[in-house]
């Protein structure tokens, strides 16, 4: 996928912006606060309808306006597209699209790196499942629908436990929840596990080229359930064309049966793949705690990347890089290594403070442009 | 400007249907203050008639205007089938078909705790009566295929067992008719999930409809 220009009014700290883009690995530079990541956040509202990190479209009206919009235009498999998105306050949007896409529902195809996100290794398990999850999403047919019907199924277990133990309900009032929650923990469980294995070999391939030949990143899927269940147990995947697990089925509804007057007493659910974890591991030691901050962000470039090449996987088409502040704390060895990476992608934008240190050129040639005083216009050189 | 109380209390009665909020109840008010009496008198007396006559069948529990209804009160219905639905509108939906001949058993919700919706707030301790006086063949469990419609399905289903009756839940999948490029994806992966074993030992060839 291509995007060709882009179009402001009235967001953030833009009142009118056109710009035109090149193919090949865009960089953005400007001093910090001019602009650069709103410029990379608004093609990603325009292609996925969701902005970086905690976005409110409130916030993203420049001030003293009473809304914004944000356009792009470019070509997916060589189709011309153009995505539009609106917002007026206090509270009205629209998305409209021209081409192949109906955003939301199959949006444009976009991978994004912003500097939280080293949290998918250095934090908590949350942040991991949230990155299981986005992939599975993308990957896997039928994970959204299970991945809710499987939170639904949780709340009203809990609801119900409660019950249970002011004795407003029998106990066994509890035993159909456990068997849906089972249905459809194993469908997560099972969602989670192919993108797994999808994931091994584009994680350490990614790894590899981003830091270096030998160096290597693995991540394994921890599910919560191995706690509850003997071990030897089988939890892997069946050859069964479909995602019911039936043996997982099996091993969930144990789970819960098994935990169920603990659960009783506590209120909640305590296990399942709301607890699941992934473990992200370099050079065979833990990330989370035996990584240095520049090897913690170098893995999560490449778990970003190995996002984007199962995108690929998964919808055929090359998705749009949008990286913000990629370089910072990386050596000129990487960020070599990263610009080499990046130009096998059709088109990459990434934001930098500041010329110094990044490469002028690379196999191919880089594009830069300036960010300031509400502009974007090429830098010549 | 405060309305005189009659107008007031009319508008207040219409916004607490539901889907009306105050501008629709204020519109429907007026409609009915400045057309003619008759018309008034007309929708009063529907209401109240329709809340007088329409109780719950003993039987099946649907809404009805007689006891039983006219389905349960049907001699040509096969009274061996009974078809398990959350709401009278499924019955509705199940009786355009035409096809099937059986009864049906309505249970005016799901079960669901967060809404604070047990077994016992639904008609499910009369289809346990209807199933123990025996002359039942055949539930067929017909709620919505969503967490909550699967869930109270597998609660009937557990009350039902001990009592040697037939329960079968209705399938889900592909629509008749329809292309298979069409169908949606999820629909698509939950319809090889429930596929069936074809040729002469399938255990699934043949399920009653009460139609034959």
């Amino acid at each position: 996928m291509i995007i060709s220009s882009l179009q402001l009014r009235d967001y953030r700290s833009y009142e009118k912006l056109a710009v035109e883009w090149p193919q090949g690995v865009v960089v953005l530079v400007g001093r910090n606060g001019a602009g650069k990541t709103n410029v990379l956040e608004a093609m990603v509202l325009a292609c996925t309808g969701h902005g970086l990190g905690s976005f409110r479209d409130q916030d993203a009206v420049r001030h003293g306006a009473g809304g914004y919009t944000v356009a792009v235009a470019g070509a997916a498999s060589s189709v011309p597209f153009n995505l539009r998105r609106s917002f007026q306050l206090p509270d009205v949007r629209a998305l409209a699209a021209e081409g192949p896409f109906s955003p939301p529902a199959n949006p444009a195809p976009v991978v994004t790196f912003s500097p939280e996100d080293v949290y998918i290794v250095k934090g908590g398990p949350g942040a991991r499942r949230r990155y299981l999850d986005e992939l599975a999403i993308t990957a896997v047919t039928g994970y959204r629908r299970a991945w809710l019907d499987y939170h639904r199924a949780v709340r009203q277990r809990n609801e119900l436990l409660r019950a249970v133990r002011k004795r407003l309900s029998p106990l066994a009032d509890l035993e159909p929840w456990e068997m849906q929650l089972a249905v459809q923990a194993a469908r997560v469980h099972s969602g989670r596990l192919r993108v797994q294995n999808a994931l091994a070999g584009l994680v350490s391939e990614a790894y590899e080229r981003l830091a270096g030949v030998g160096r290597s990143l693995q991540v394994t899927y921890r599910p919560d359930i191995v706690r509850w269940v003997d071990a030897g147990a089988d939890l892997s995947l069946s050859a069964a064309p479909d995602h019911r697990q039936e043996h997982l089925v099996e091993a969930y509804r144990r789970a819960y049966e098994s935990t169920r007057s603990r659960d009783i007493q506590l209120g909640v659910t305590a296990v399942g793949p709301h607890r699941d974890d992934l473990e992200i591991s370099i050079d065979g030691l833990p990330a989370r705690t035996h990584a240095s901050q520049g090897q913690q962000r170098t893995a999560a470039l490449a778990l970003r990347m190995a996002q984007s090449m199962l995108v690929e996987d998964a919808t055929r088409e090359q998705p749009v890089i949008c990286l913000d502040d990629v370089y910072s704390e990386l050596d000129d060895e990487r960020r070599h290594l990263v610009t080499e990476f990046l130009m096998g992608y059709s088109q990459v934008f990434v934001t930098a403070a500041s010329r110094e240190g990044l490469p002028s050129s690379g196999s191919k040639p880089l594009y830069y442009y300036v960010v300031e005083d509400g502009l974007v216009r090429p830098l010549t050189i | 400007m405060a309305y005189p109380s009659p107008i007031a209390n009319l508008i207040a009665q219409f916004g607490r249907l539901p889907g009306i909020g105050p501008k629709t109840a204020q519109r429907l008010a007026f409609h009915l203050l400045e057309s003619p009496p008759s018309e008034a008198q007309a929708l009063a007396e529907a209401i109240l008639t329709a809340r007088q006559k329409v109780r719950f069948c003993s039987e099946c529990q649907n809404l009805t205007d007689q006891d039983p209804c006219a389905v349960c009160s049907d001699p040509r219905r096969d009274h061996g089938l009974v078809c398990v639905v959350e709401s009278p509108r499924d019955v509705a939906a199940m009786e355009k078909i035409h096809d099937y001949r059986g009864t049906y058993h309505v249970l005016h919700g799901v079960i669901s705790p967060l809404d604070g919706v047990g077994p016992d707030d639904l008609r499910i301790g009369a289809l346990v009566e209807r199933v123990r006086k025996g002359h039942i063949r055949e539930v067929i469990l017909a709620t919505n295929p969503d967490v909550e419609g699967e869930a109270t399905a597998l609660y009937i289903q557990r009350l039902l067992q001990p009592l040697g009756v037939r329960v079968t839940r209705i399938a889900r999948g592909i629509p008749a008719g329809g292309d298979l490029d069409y169908v949606d994806e999820v629909t698509l992966v939950r319809a090889l999930e429930g596929r069936r074993e074809m040729g002469e030992n399938a255990p699934n060839r043949s399920t009653p409809t009460g139609n034959a």
